[in-house]
């Protein structure tokens, strides 16, 4: 149909002196490519990190604040991969054909890329919201630590936006004829394809988002974290954590128009410490083993 | 500035086309709200135009200060904070990319951003796509519009027979003459623009319509905008308005994505610029 060109791909971000790469990735079978930009440490990396972003108008709500994290990220000495889900933003294919198993693809993908670039290195997970459920689950398997902001089950997570989705629709269009959330779910469960901020959920995602639970790594030694958020329900841990870190001073940032940044540093610095302990406990498992 | 092109495959790059270049709507990143400018990049590409999204300063994933107030940004970009990188942008992309000029446009502030700068795109810029234009003022801006006017009607018998007959407390007392008095200034004055509008930007606008540059403007149907706009056009000369064609999306809303909008908004948008620009086009996607 049409080419997307990837030349004139790289570049120096000036407050920050690193380097910003963006490039395709092919993911899966289907022909899918995933828009993933690698933020290059400055100096010698200790490590890298794949940053998970949400899905739907999370991810429009989101993205500047990962973009502001990378940089912060790789001017201290870590590089990071950040990336759209197919479907989605950037990357290439249409929503209704991906659901929540293919995106943990991707971010499989990116840890690749980054395990690739940083042979011995520890690599992390960060997620927030969506991108936090399904980092969980794919912290299971793979990710030196990880990081989880806002956590939340699949199919409450949909749930969530459905229902912040109505609230808009009321409030944009206070005349129209419009369906219950409950009305809606019928229709998915039935088939149809709903267009829900413009993004067309189909019966698929639906269906696979009840299978996706956010996940407490058990008796884990890998360094993880969770992050709570003002005014948003506690992760469901199933008891107190040592690891579980509220975040006070930082509201929804990725719901607040017209703003959509995080207002403070607050959020990068709780990353970048987590990142500096899971580097510092990676070499230290390393000299152990040495 | 980030940004992404959508090229048409086996596209003869020689061939001095036509591309449409995308601004943020407000602080959205490039894809814009649902990705509505990913899917009409998309659509427009399959017929044939090079599609261009860029994220402004600080927006997106380009570099600079993120703005932490979005409507600091709106007060900014209303000062022509923006300005000369998109007309920057808008060269840069017409060389490396052999274009013969652009189109311009976006959702909400992305439209009102490329009418900011018509003057100066010169012989570059060969249309406007505005989704939604939001093209009031912002608070402080029109405070000073309103004490500007309120200035000036001291010194011009044309305001002062807007006063007279308008909805404020010093009208009442011109009722009995008031349909005398309209009268009187409906023959001298042209319409007007309403009070909150950004008068520089419309006029940018109205001057550039008047060359013959074509706008296509799709707005939500009976929302507030439709008829806001629709003000703003009425005052442009009435035998130059041909060249603006508004398309109205039913049971829609501000970010165009209720309903079938994103479809419509792209049919609209295939169908004015295959028609606009006919030998730039390729019909139905044929020879793709």
């Amino acid at each position: 149909m049409y080419s997307i060109t990837a030349d004139d791909c790289s570049f120096v971000d000036p407050a920050t002196g690193t380097r910003e790469e963006i490039r395709y990735l092919d993911v899966g079978d289907d022909g899918g490519q995933i828009y993933l930009v690698h933020h290059h440490a400055r100096g010698k990396a200790r490590g890298g990190v794949v940053l998970c972003g949400s899905i739907n108008a999370d991810r429009e709500g989101c993205l500047r604040t990962l973009v502001d994290i990378a940089r912060e990220l790789a001017f201290n000495g870590f590089d990071v991969v950040r990336f759209d889900y197919r479907g989605i933003g950037e990357s290439t294919g249409d929503f209704d054909d991906y659901c929540f198993s293919d995106w943990m693809q991707d971010i499989e993908a990116c840890i690749g890329v980054l395990r690739e670039k940083l042979p011995g290195l520890p690599v992390g997970l960060w997620g927030i919201r969506a991108g936090a459920l399904l980092a969980s689950e794919v912290f299971r398997k793979a990710g030196d630590g990880a990081l989880f902001c806002a956590p939340m089950d699949g199919q409450p997570f949909l749930q969530g936006i459905l229902r912040r989705s109505l609230v808009n629709d009321m409030l944009g269009r206070p005349n129209a004829k419009r369906s219950s959330r409950e009305a809606i779910i019928a229709a998915l469960e039935s088939g149809e394809l709903v267009n829900v901020d413009g993004y067309a959920w189909s019966k698929r995602l639906w269906q696979d988002a009840a299978t996706h639970r956010f996940v407490v790594p058990a008796d884990d030694s890998r360094p993880w974290q969770v992050v709570d958020f003002t005014d948003f329900p506690r992760a469901n841990l199933g008891g107190e954590h040592e690891s579980h870190r509220r975040l006070s001073s930082v509201g929804r940032f990725w719901e607040a128009t017209p703003t959509r940044v995080a207002k403070d540093s607050s959020l990068r610095d709780i990353t970048l410490a987590w990142l500096v302990s899971m580097s510092d406990f990676c070499n230290t498992i390393a000299v152990t083993l040495l | 500035m980030v940004g992404t092109v959508h090229v048409p495959a086996g596209a003869d790059p020689e061939c001095g086309r036509v591309g449409l270049l995308l601004l943020n709507g407000g602080p959205v990143p490039r894809a814009g709200s649902g990705d509505l400018s990913a899917y009409l990049s998309d659509r427009l590409a399959e017929r044939g135009v090079p599609c261009f999204r860029f994220d402004l300063q600080g927006l997106g994933e380009s570099t600079g200060p993120s703005w932490s107030d979005g409507d600091q940004f709106w007060r900014k970009a209303q000062r022509g904070y923006n300005d000369a990188a998109v007309v920057e942008l808008v060269e840069y992309l017409c060389e490396r990319f052999k274009l013969r000029g652009i189109m311009l446009g976006g959702l909400c502030a992305g439209g009102v951003l490329s009418l900011r700068v018509a003057r100066s795109l010169g012989p570059r810029l060969l249309g406007f796509v505005l989704l939604e234009p939001n093209i009031r003022a912002s608070p402080a801006v029109t405070r000073m519009e309103k004490f500007r006017r309120l200035v000036s009607r001291l010194g011009s018998l044309d305001e002062l027979l807007a006063m007279m007959t308008g909805t404020n407390r010093y009208a009442r007392l011109f009722r009995p003459i008031q349909p005398q008095l309209r009268r009187i200034l409906e023959r001298r004055t042209p319409v007007r623009l309403p009070v909150d509008a950004q008068k520089g930007t419309v006029s940018q606008w109205r001057q550039v319509t008047c060359n013959g540059v074509p706008s296509l403007i799709v707005v939500a149907q009976d929302r507030d905008i439709d008829h806001y706009i629709e003000n703003v056009v009425s005052t442009f000369p009435q035998a130059k308005r041909a060249v603006i064609r508004t398309v109205r999306i039913p049971n829609s809303n501000h970010i165009l994505l209720a309903e079938d909008s994103r479809q419509r908004t792209g049919d609209a948008l295939c169908a004015w610029v295959m028609e606009s620009f006919p030998g730039h086009t390729v019909v139905d996607g044929a020879g793709l």
